[in-house]
């Protein structure tokens, strides 16, 4: 659960002044951020923001134009692709589904860890066990992972991600297509994965998901990052009602801080 | 909670059985196809004669320079087009994806074509011919797909369009030079009628380390079919990787059509039961695929000499027949869910 202390910590993922994008078109403007160890970063923002693209960039899948990121004090670009591989892992919005079952999806986690005999060790063995206990997808291991449901098989793929045993977590929309009991689980399986000392950087539609379970808040329009802070700093200065054309509510259920957000312009509320 | 590594062992070891098992009928239907043909020869006395290094006989003669060189190379061509089929799906992310309807096989065959037709003498180069040909082929398909970002029916749709120039170029060579044409139209229908051992021995020498190349990447391949990004993320160059990729499976592909003609056909549907019975896993499918692909192959012109002899009914002709009503059943079981 997001604390103030947690969002003091040492920051580990610097971005300063990036431009980037597709090759024909830019999208990313002066992005400067810093992402703190051990916790949740969520970027919200309108379709089309550029929160992909981002993420994408940070993984290096798509080249920066310009500017630095730097991890853990070194510029990304000086690691091997492998060596990036066990230091950030994405879970891409969209991918193929192969039909594999689930254990063997788990086990492409180990790739970037693999020699170049490519074969599974003891230990990778133990560690995809591991991952796919902590996510609860022992029991569905054997299964084709086209046959399952949405929020089970995002859970494979979660485990996935746990299996490439990086210190950085980047998810792209990891709640989509999933129904609202899917969606908590997830959110509170990233909360489990984060407790385990990840740093988790993702990006979210659901507005009151990204509130409640973030440290820290990134809001970003037209390619820019227009706020940024805890939950609380980024509702009080009211960019996420003028970004996304709402009104935000703090109302309190049993003791909790809850969010909800209601249609901003229109005449009815 | 030990029982994850050993339900790993169970399944690969099945897998490992059938992979047996497929090496044992291709085995079979390559010794059915040394022993059965056309000729009633007395095969035992010739082999008998062979061994005491008698090589004169008739029956000798035929198994030596007819039925052996033709067992070769239709399991040749039958493990390598299955073994590019596989690849080239797993490669461009798409079932549809096999060497002929992307365009390979016509490429491949349409420099062969012309090299046959200009240098009539230059036999030993029809494999490289056919290397460049496929090669082109596929470049075009890749520099559509990576320019469009190109869906799955785009690539196919633009597959048919380049594979409908090159035949048109095949046509045009087979117009204007119908003399120095050697048996032209059998390899457009595609067949193993006149191989020997020296125009199989080129093509060896690309297949054999373009199969066992492939065979390395398994894993590649495995990681591949996760999606770019996907790939990406665990670490893979998937744009160096898939180039790699590609070269392979034209060479397979385009080394296969210089001698074999255009049999098409095995490159989509042995890749797809196979993996129906085996899964995606391409560490057993492309074992698998390679021994099925040359053992269905074998079979297929073997019926093709037998059936109807001393008539030779094209090998084509068969793998329609027969690999076509199973690969609809199968599709038909499969009904609802995409292969």
């Amino acid at each position: 659960m997001p604390t103030t202390e947690k969002a003091r910590a040492k920051d580990v993922i610097e971005i300063s002044d990036l431009q980037g994008g597709y090759a024909d078109y830019q999208v990313l403007y002066n992005i400067s951020l810093k992402l703190y160890e051990g916790c949740i970063t969520t970027i919200i923002g309108p379709n089309g923001c550029g929160k992909s693209t981002l993420l994408k960039t940070i993984t290096r899948y798509l080249p920066m134009f310009s500017g630095s990121i730097r991890c853990n004090g070194q510029d990304i670009s000086i690691y091997s692709r492998k060596e990036f591989a066990r230091l950030v892992s994405i879970l891409p919005q969209w991918r193929e589904v192969p039909s594999i079952t689930a254990e063997q999806l788990v086990f492409h986690g180990r790739f970037p860890h693999l020699g170049f005999a490519r074969k599974t060790t003891e230990r990778d063995v133990e560690i995809c066990r591991q991952a796919m206990q902590e996510t609860g997808t022992l029991d569905m291991r054997q299964r084709d992972i086209r046959e399952l449901s949405g929020g089970e098989r995002q859970r494979v793929y979660l485990a996935m991600t746990l299996a490439q045993d990086s210190e950085y977590i980047l998810l792209d929309e990891p709640t989509t297509y999933l129904d609202i009991a899917q969606k908590y689980e997830i959110m509170e399986l990233i909360c489990r994965i984060c407790a385990m000392g990840k740093t988790i950087i993702m990006t979210l539609h659901d507005l009151p998901l990204a509130f409640a379970y973030s440290d820290k808040v990134v809001v970003m329009e037209n390619g820019r990052i227009c706020c940024c802070g805890t939950a609380q700093e980024v509702l009080r200065s009211g960019t996420v009602d003028r970004v996304f054309s709402v009104k935000s509510h703090q109302v309190n259920v049993a003791g909790n801080k809850e969010y909800i957000f209601l249609p901003g312009n229109s005449s009815k509320h | 909670m030990s029982t994850l590594p050993r339900s790993c062992i169970r399944t690969h070891s099945n897998k490992l059985a059938l992979q047996f098992i497929l090496a044992g009928l291709l085995l079979i239907s390559a010794m059915a196809g040394v022993l059965f043909g056309s000729t009633e020869i007395r095969i035992f006395e010739a082999l008998k004669g062979m061994l005491s290094g008698d090589f004169s006989s008739a029956g000798a003669r035929i198994v030596l320079y007819v039925r052996l060189p033709r067992v070769c190379a239709t399991i040749l061509a039958g493990s390598a087009l299955a073994l590019s089929g596989v690849i080239l799906q797993a490669v461009l992310n798409n079932p549809l994806a096999s060497p002929n309807v992307i365009g390979v096989n016509a490429g491949a065959g349409f420099f062969t074509f012309l090299v046959i037709s200009l240098f009539p003498a230059a036999v030993t180069w029809l494999p490289v011919a056919a290397f460049f040909g496929a090669v082109a082929a596929c470049m075009i398909i890749y520099g559509i797909a990576s320019r469009t970002g190109a869906s799955r029916v785009t690539l196919v749709l633009a597959g048919i369009a380049i594979s409908s120039i090159f035949t048109a170029g095949i046509n045009t060579i087979k117009t204007f030079f119908p003399d120095t044409l050697y048996n032209g139209s059998s390899f457009l229908i595609g067949g193993f009628s006149g191989v020997s051992f020296k125009n199989l021995f080129p093509a060896y020498l690309f297949i054999l380390p373009a199969a066992t190349a492939s065979f390395f990447m398994a894993r590649q391949l495995d990681v591949l079919c996760l999606g770019d990004e996907t790939a990406s993320g665990l670490g893979m160059n998937v744009k160096a990787v898939r180039m790699i990729l590609i070269i392979l499976a034209c060479v397979l592909a385009g080394a296969a059509v210089s001698f074999s003609g255009l049999v098409s056909f095995v490159g989509l549907i042995v890749p797809h039961i196979c993996r129906n019975i085996i899964g995606t896993e391409h560490k057993f499918l492309l074992p698998a695929s390679c021994l099925s692909g040359g053992g269905f192959m074998t079979v297929c012109d073997l019926i093709s000499r037998v059936l109807f002899a001393p008539y030779e009914i094209p090998v084509g002709i068969f793998l329609s027949l027969i690999g076509g009503p199973f690969f609809i059943c199968l599709l038909l079981r499969k009904r609802g869910r995409r292969m």
